[in-house]
Formats: C-alpha cells, sequence, structure tokens
C-alpha cells in the first residue's frame, strides 16, 4: 500500500460511509466492494448498507449529473461501482427479507435506442428495493404488453431521448386505455426532451426528471396505490 | 461572428466540491476534477457588450453555435449578410439542450428592450427541447428552423427519416461536430477521461453518418477518424445547407421591410 492510500478498516462507520461516497463518486469498484464487506462485517443489515451508503452517494451523484457537473460516463463509472456493491448485498437482501417496495417494468421505446438514463433508473430502483424486469431499448407496444402480462408490475416506466420518439409513449399508454388495463398500473415516463406537461398530456402518472427523482416518484406513487388499496380493504 | 468553440460554455463546479476535494485529494491524493476552480463562465451581457446588440434596427437571429458559420454562408449566399444581425448560443448546449429556451428567451427580451416590435428568428430546431424551445417561441412570437434537429434540416426530414429508419443505431455528425468531435463529443461528453465506459455509452450504435454541409476532404478525415474512435462503421452522405436555405430565405422579406 502506499503513501497516500487509505485502509478503509482504520476509518469510523461515518467517516467509512463518507469515504464510500466520494469512491461512488470517483467510481471506484474495488473500493466500493471492500468498503460494503466492512459495513457488513460491522454488522450492518444489508439494507442498510444499501440505502444509508450506496443509494445515498448515487443520489449525490444523480443531483451532480443534473447539474452538469458529472458527465455520463462519470454517472456511469459510479453506476459501476454501486453495482459492484449490490451484486454482494443482493443476495443477502433475499435472505434477510428487506422490504420489497414494489416491482417495475422497464424499456425504451420504439425507435429509440438510448438506454444509458434507462440503465441508470434501473439499478437505483434496484437498489432501493424495487423488482425490476428491465426489456431494453426499441420498444414497440407489444413488447411493453406481454411484459406487463408476464410480471404484474406495480409500475410501467418508458424512457426516450429524442423527440421524434417521446410521443410513442402515448400509443403504449392508449394501448392500456384501450384494453382496459390502465389503472392496473402506474405509468411513470422519463428521458432529456420530456417535461411535466408532456407527460401530462399523454396521461402518464409521473414525469422523473432523473433516476433519484424515478425512485422518490416510485415510492410516492407505490405508497398512495398501498394505501389505497389499505382503504378499500379496511371499508 | 467567427465560429464558436465548444468550450464556450464550462462546466459547473459542484457545491459540494469543498468535501469531495479535500476527500480524495486529502485521503488517496486521487483527481480532483469536481473541485477544480474552472474558468468563469462568461454572461451573455459580457458577451455581448455593455452596449448590448449594436444594430436594434435590423431583424435578430439568435442561433446555435454550433450551426454559424453554415448560417453566416447562407446569409451570405443570399445577399442577407447585412440585413440581420445575428448572435449565438454556445453549441456545447448541443449536450445540454435544457439550457437552449432560457437562453433564447433571455436574448429575445434584451433584443426587445425598446424595440418590442423587432423581428427575432430562432436558429434551432426542436434539437430535445421538448417543445419548451417552441413554448417560448409561441409566447414571444419568434420562428424557429422547422424539424426535430439539425440532422434533419442539413438532411432534409425525409432522407434523415430514410437514413434513421435504415438503421436506427446510428451516431449523426455535421460539419462543425466532425471539426470539433475532440472537445464536443470525446471530451465534452466525458470518454476522454472514461475511455472504459465507451462501450455503455455506444454500444447499441452501429454506424456513424456524416452529413457533410461542404466538400471537404480533411474535414470528411476527421469524421472518419471519430467513426474509428468510436468503433462505428463509417458513411458520408453530402446535404449541403439543406432546409437551413429554406429557412433563410423566410427571412428575406420581414429583413427587407426592416427601416
Amino acid at each position: 500500500m502506499s503513501d497516500d492510500e487509505l485502509d478503509l478498516n482504520t476509518l469510523n462507520d461515518d467517516e467509512l460511509v463518507e469515504q464510500m461516497g466520494d469512491d461512488l463518486y470517483d467510481g471506484l469498484k474495488e473500493e466500493i466492494e471492500v468498503g460494503t464487506h466492512i459495513l457488513l462485517d460491522r454488522g450492518w443489515t444489508p439494507y442498510d448498507v444499501l440505502t444509508k451508503s450506496l443509494v445515498a452517494g448515487m443520489t449525490i451523484v444523480g443531483e451532480d449529473f443534473r447539474d452538469g457537473i458529472l458527465y455520463v460516463p462519470e454517472v456511469l463509472m459510479a453506476a459501476n461501482a454501486m453495482k459492484a456493491g449490490m451484486a454482494i448485498l443482493k443476495p443477502l437482501l433475499a435472505e434477510t427479507g428487506a422490504p420489497r417496495i414494489g416491482s417495475m417494468v422497464i424499456g425504451t421505446v420504439k425507435g429509440d435506442i438510448h438506454d444509458i438514463g434507462k440503465n441508470l433508473v434501473s439499478m437505483m430502483m434496484e437498489g432501493a428495493g424495487f423488482e425490476v424486469v428491465d426489456i431494453g431499448i426499441n420498444n414497440p407496444v407489444e413488447n411493453y404488453l406481454d411484459a406487463i402480462e408476464e410480471h404484474k408490475p406495480d409500475i410501467l416506466g418508458m424512457s426516450a431521448l429524442l423527440t421524434t420518439t417521446m410521443p410513442y409513449m402515448k400509443v403504449v399508454i392508449e394501448t392500456l386505455v384501450e384494453k382496459g388495463i390502465r389503472d392496473d398500473y402506474i405509468v411513470l415516463v422519463g428521458g432529456a426532451p420530456l417535461n411535466e406537461a408532456f407527460a401530462e398530456s399523454i396521461g402518464a402518472d409521473g414525469y422523473c426528471r432523473d433516476a433519484a427523482v424515478a425512485v422518490e416518484t416510485a415510492k410516492e406513487f407505490v405508497a398512495r396505490r398501498h394505501n389505497m388499496i389499505g382503504a378499500r380493504a379496511n371499508a | 461572428m467567427p465560429e464558436q468553440t465548444p468550450d464556450d460554455d464550462q462546466r459547473p463546479t459542484s457545491s459540494r466540491s469543498g468535501r469531495r476535494t479535500g476527500g480524495r485529494t486529502g485521503r488517496r491524493g486521487s483527481s480532483s476534477a469536481a473541485g477544480t476552480a474552472r474558468k468563469p463562465v462568461p454572461t451573455i451581457e459580457a458577451r455581448e457588450g455593455a452596449a448590448g446588440f449594436r444594430h436594434p434596427e435590423k431583424p435578430l437571429l439568435i442561433l446555435c453555435g454550433a450551426i454559424a458559420s453554415e448560417t453566416q454562408a447562407v446569409l451570405s449566399a443570399s445577399g442577407l449578410s447585412d440585413a440581420v444581425e445575428i448572435t449565438a448560443l454556445p453549441a456545447i448546449w448541443h449536450n445540454f439542450p435544457e439550457r437552449i429556451p432560457e437562453g433564447v428567451e433571455t436574448k429575445a427580451l434584451r433584443a426587445r428592450k425598446g424595440r418590442a416590435d423587432r423581428p427575432v428568428f430562432v436558429g434551432y430546431a426542436d434539437c430535445g427541447t421538448g417543445g419548451m424551445l417552441d413554448e417560448v417561441c409561441e409566447r414571444l412570437d419568434l420562428q424557429r428552423i422547422a424539424g426535430p434537429h439539425c440532422y434533419s434540416f442539413f438532411a432534409g426530414e425525409a432522407r434523415f427519416n430514410a437514413l434513421a429508419d435504415a438503421e436506427l443505431g446510428t451516431f449523426y455528425l455535421t460539419d462543425y461536430l466532425a471539426r470539433h468531435f475532440e472537445p464536443l463529443i470525446w471530451q465534452g461528453m466525458g470518454l476522454s477521461a472514461n475511455p472504459e465506459m465507451q462501450d455503455a455509452m455506444f454500444g447499441s450504435y452501429t454506424r456513424l453518418v456524416y452529413l457533410a454541409q461542404t466538400d471537404d476532404a480533411a474535414l470528411t478525415a476527421q469524421a472518419e477518424d471519430a467513426a474509428r474512435r468510436l468503433d462505428l462503421r463509417f458513411e458520408r452522405v453530402f446535404t449541403g445547407y439543406g432546409e437551413l436555405g429554406d429557412f433563410i430565405d423566410g427571412l428575406r422579406p420581414k429583413a427587407s421591410a426592416a427601416p
């Protein structure tokens, strides 16, 4: 170990979480793996490691990306580092019965091959406790219908980067309406050229301007949905 | 107006940079890119001088810095160079389209200070603003270039759609983007610092189409080099100035009517 390298074991919990935030920001995959193991060895629950360290760190990355401070590759590096931590935590989360907040089918719409934002959303959603089925890029409406039929998710997520492809989201939503299943799903949309007004105009439930917002929006809608189901059950 | 360079607009610094720089350099000796002090970004007022626009009697064309040279060439060929005042917004906003609507609005409002009826045109297509630029144009009565982006108005909508339909995974360059590939794409999108992320960013692309506005062997070589660096198949399609010419022609009656 060179003089300027740091032994993460020497840090107390708060310092280590802060350092992991910095390492995530810098996309240091191996350091994240080491930090994750150390916190687990110290008795942290997998869920706490995930939420208090990795997700908290990625939220800052998401904010700085939104503000133009980080560029796409840097965010991808951070996401890769988070993925490495997630790979350690995922089996443990399943074993320890960590809360599963909800489920989501997500894909980029027909005519669009852009998937960076969608991939980030998938990763952040998984990190937040959602089960995510990613159906990839260039999806015609049939792909969305097949996926929601098979997986019965709480949320259908659609992504588009192009002004020319974003109207296809409306096609998907209208098809859901025609089939009488629109209200069975929370529909969230996102992508660089989208905005609140567009999301509202096509009949989506919510617009997510970035991955961090997507997680918060998804949590809010799922909680609201569960409350409604609970209220109906108690009525 | 000289052609804009992409580094006209800089990356903002993080409000968290103090902690991050300290943490990163102090502990690891790693890079401190997020916290490095950068050249301050000149404000629009600073760029245009305290006096503001120089020819308030002329119609104003607010355009993307990435089409400044092409626009000047078309204006010149149309004999309109002296009939229109032009002002550019940063070309790097190609990577940050959410900044375009506010930038256009700010310039348009400044141009109309004391001259509310000044004709103002917008040298942008939708350019990834998702209708937000149209909202500004409608509210302020500005006319923009038709279409979704510069690739489409240079190639012509039908030809661009045919190119896109033929191969969805196509990455496009124009003359400007070919000339400034290094700062705008390679560095501007962060690939120079993180080349290992190239697959994650360009993995869905299969070819690069260089939409050439001019016949320039050196630019073609630069575009071909860009394709090689991105590991994409290269094609060149000569477009000329395409529908940009129609848009500039549309300025003529109003330009002639200006006092």
